[in-house]
């Protein structure tokens, strides 16, 4: 079994934080610290330089820094920041266990998939730190507790140790007992949580290190009080059982982040927005589905006069997909095109629809015609979401002989792919390459249709009679003409009514 | 500026005689008075499928990646028509080609018998000039478009502004190995741009196009090459160059230049005119659609 532990220290500040660009756009990081209970529970190494530190009063904090920003703690914003971190990494393995200030990974069935448990490890601190967790303390432990105590306290084993092939894993196995040996009692202690009795009681006879509690007699231990800690050093070597419940995914997906402060324009919200893009992919991932509609709830200020209704902002992805960087890039796009009409405060994430998707197929070469058609989905859907669907188009043939509805625009997110026409070209007699949205009248001269001076015939006429059968008749006779300055169009001859009309119908550009 | 020779074509395939004959052998150097091969870093080139703008492009083709523009007088110029052979066959069989800002409808049925790729075809109509380039830098960013086709109007854009976008633009086409084909207004032609080709296009009588290669890694062009263009088909049956199916040749006032005699065009005016409107004889369609009958 393999373990990673994630150890949160600066979880207090990030969860409050989690919602600013960091650093903020504007010049220096502010000193900050948090606090609870009018103590300072965590100061950033600012704000520690001055001399602040934790457990000191807060007034005592802010008369030592005069800028410093105190920060009240926020146990429920806590709690929903390793709930987001622990659905962001579900998307690695299903095997997630929540602690209150950390998270472990179970990882042993999925090395393979990933590549390693190297740059599996590289790819979990990549997402923590696009997730907003940047002080995170990470180790690698054959069992779950070792691997959660040795995140919290000093030397982590020898990552280089940790490497494939049976001889090397029971060296790192040694290697990690050893390291385990070596941590200091009153460090493990406090990050047990065990009553100070205890602590007291193992210093006073001369307990240094985990080694040193475990070479003591169990019996005595326990009748003086130690029976937690017996229990607790066994989980950590492997000894007894430690049985922890996974993390339970929600049904749907719909998470929700309140900012510290309101934004007054949408392109402050992309921010906030990319923090839950990350947990959504976690949760597909882990479902095996893909996002085809999402949905992000801007929640308004509302004062006593007037309350305002959500603004929505509705993503359709023409090609469903689960890919964070992919909907981040959507959402991008869309929120720096919205208009607020006033502040926001709040935002939800809600998952509309989804669509099965079992991923791909790792083979040797990839087959290019897919590669093109998946790059392609992505280019529109891109294009679509910032100039509007109806802008990016694609043309089709139908089968009409009347030319204006000889083809169709149609929207390409939702044009299948590559159902264009099948059949080779048939020899047509000529058609303009550009078609005129509406035939436009020309004048008419000496029996000569005009458009910048008369034009010149240089076809036979083409005769098209079609739509008697939808009330939409036409009757024309097509020519190719060439004007004064040689560009040539295709002009045509309406015969019906008592009176010939010329129009210009289209151009051989 | 001295007169160019008008055998420069021939000098282009001799090595060059002068000072230093050890460096005339290298394919990697470049002289400015020829024009630049295919071995010149950064050029790779498709064909034309005109084998005689082939002749007067550096390395023999578009260029696969950067900008060029065409300039055009008007819209309808041939413009479509000339790139449909490259279009057709020249490039990457797998990615889109992205056609941003059209000035009318392109129509399917033209393109597709001109052997367009009608399924990887991609109409994008942007709102602004600022929407346009963002949609152009997107595509050829993303690797996922074989030609990048850009129209330009006559904006009240400032020069300079267009001329930096250009010049972005270039640089994304060339870190994405794509091309860019910018087609703008001919009143842009003194102004400065980034591209390292530029054409002028001109319709000429009889469906032919004049075509001016007035920017290149080579010696000026002496005189605007004539080119049939496929497609209109009115006056394919009367000229000699018919007889190619595709990009027959003819250069205008120049016999005998590298070419047969028998394929210059000679006949500018004995182009029969019709007159009169000829009664309508053949091509009579009664079309009645297959799901009415059935």
């Amino acid at each position: 079994m393999l373990w990673f532990a994630l150890y949160l220290s600066g979880l207090p500040l990030e969860a409050l934080l989690d919602a600013l660009p960091d650093p903020p756009p504007n010049g220096e990081p502010a000193a900050r610290c948090v606090v609870d209970q009018r103590r300072v529970w965590l100061a950033r190494p600012r704000a520690r330089a001055a001399g602040v530190q934790p457990g000191m009063s807060a007034a005592s904090a802010a008369a030592l820094l005069p800028g410093l920003q105190l920060l009240p703690r926020d146990a429920a914003r806590e709690a929903a920041f390793v709930e987001r971190l622990a659905l962001t990494l579900a998307r690695y393995t299903p095997e997630v266990v929540v602690e209150a200030d950390g998270i472990l990974l179970q990882v042993s069935a999925c090395l393979r998939l990933f590549g390693g448990a190297h740059s599996l490890a590289r790819a979990v601190r990549a997402s923590v730190r696009a997730s907003g967790a940047q002080q995170v303390r990470m180790t690698a432990a054959p069992n779950a507790a070792a691997a959660s105590l040795l995140a919290r306290v000093g030397a982590p084993p020898r990552r280089s140790a940790l490497t494939a092939g049976e001889d090397a894993m029971a060296a790192w196995l040694v290697h990690t007992r050893q390291c385990l040996d070596a941590l200091p009692l009153a460090a493990a202690l406090a990050a047990w949580q065990l009553p100070d009795r205890t602590a007291a009681l193992l210093q006073g006879i001369g307990c240094r290190t985990l080694a040193d509690a475990r070479a003591l007699p169990r019996a005595g231990l326990k009748r003086r009080g130690g029976g937690a800690l017996l229990e607790r050093l066994a989980q950590a070597y492997g000894e007894a059982p430690d049985p922890r419940p996974w993390f339970a995914l929600p049904p749907g997906f719909e998470m929700g982040l309140e900012l510290l402060h309101r934004a007054d324009d949408a392109a402050m919200l992309v921010f906030a927005a990319e923090r839950l893009v990350q947990p959504l992919a976690g949760w597909l991932a882990q479902q095996w589905l893909a996002a085809s509609r999402i949905a992000l709830h801007l929640r308004h200020e509302s004062s006593r006069h007037q309350s305002l209704p959500d603004t929505v902002v509705r993503i359709g992805l023409g090609e469903p997909s689960r890919d964070p960087r992919q909907i981040g890039l959507l959402l991008r796009e869309r929120l720096s095109r919205t208009e607020l009409p006033a502040p926001v405060y709040a935002l939800t994430l809600r998952l509309e629809e989804s669509v099965g998707h079992a991923g791909r197929e790792a083979s040797l070469w990839r087959d290019p015609q897919q590669r093109g058609s998946e790059e392609a989905h992505g280019l529109i859907d891109r294009l679509a979401a910032r100039l509007g669907p109806e802008r990016v188009q694609r043309l089709r043939l139908v089968a009409d002989h009347r030319p204006e509805r000889a083809m169709a625009i149609v929207p390409a997110s939702r044009a299948a792919d590559g159902a264009g026409p099948s059949e080779p070209p048939r020899p047509t007699p000529p058609r303009p390459t550009w078609l005129l949205p509406q035939p436009l009248r020309l004048h008419e001269q000496g029996g000569r249709p005009v458009h910048g001076g008369p034009l010149a015939l240089r076809s036979r006429a083409e005769r098209i009679e079609a739509g008697w059968f939808d009330g939409e008749l036409v009757c024309r006779d097509y020519h190719v003409a060439e004007g004064g300055d040689h560009r040539l169009r295709w002009v045509f001859r309406e015969r019906r009514g008592d009176v010939a009309q010329w129009y210009l119908h289209g151009l051989f550009g | 500026m001295p007169r160019i020779a008008p055998s420069f074509l021939a000098s282009t395939r001799v090595p060059p005689h002068g000072a230093a004959p050890a460096l005339a052998g290298l394919p990697a150097l470049w002289r400015a008075d020829q024009l630049a091969c295919t071995a010149t870093p950064g050029l790779a080139v498709r064909s034309t499928g005109f084998a005689s703008l082939d002749a007067e492009l550096p390395g023999g083709g578009w260029p696969a990646a950067g900008l060029t523009e065409l300039l055009l007088a008007a819209p309808g110029s041939g413009e479509l028509r000339l790139l449909s052979p490259w279009l057709g066959r020249g490039i990457d069989p797998v990615g889109q080609v992205l056609c941003i800002a059209p000035p009318f409808i392109p129509y399917a049925l033209a393109l597709q018998a001109l052997g367009w790729p009608l399924g990887r075809l991609l109409l994008v109509t942007p709102a602004s000039l600022a929407d346009a380039a963002w949609v152009a830098e997107q595509g050829l960013r993303s690797g996922s478009c074989a030609a990048v086709l850009w129209w330009q109007g006559q904006e009240r854009t400032p020069a300079a502004t267009l001329a930096t976008a250009l010049r972005r633009l270039h640089l994304a086409a060339q870190e994405g190995a794509c091309p860019l084909f910018a087609l703008r207004p001919a009143s842009v032609q003194a102004h400065s741009s980034p591209a390292p080709l530029r054409l002028a296009l001109e319709p000429a009588a009889l469906g032919y196009l004049a075509l001016t290669v007035f920017k290149r890694r080579g010696p000026s062009m002496t005189q605007p090459l004539q080119l049939l263009l496929p497609g209109a088909g009115c006056s394919a049956p009367k000229t000699p160059a018919a007889s190619a199916p595709q990009g027959g040749v003819a250069r205008l006032g120049r016999p005998g230049a590298g070419l047969p005699a028998h394929r210059t065009l000679r006949r500018v005016e004995t182009a029969a005119e019709p007159s009169t409107l000829s009664e309508p004889s053949d091509a009579v369609v009664r079309a009645v659609p297959e799901r009415i009958a059935a």
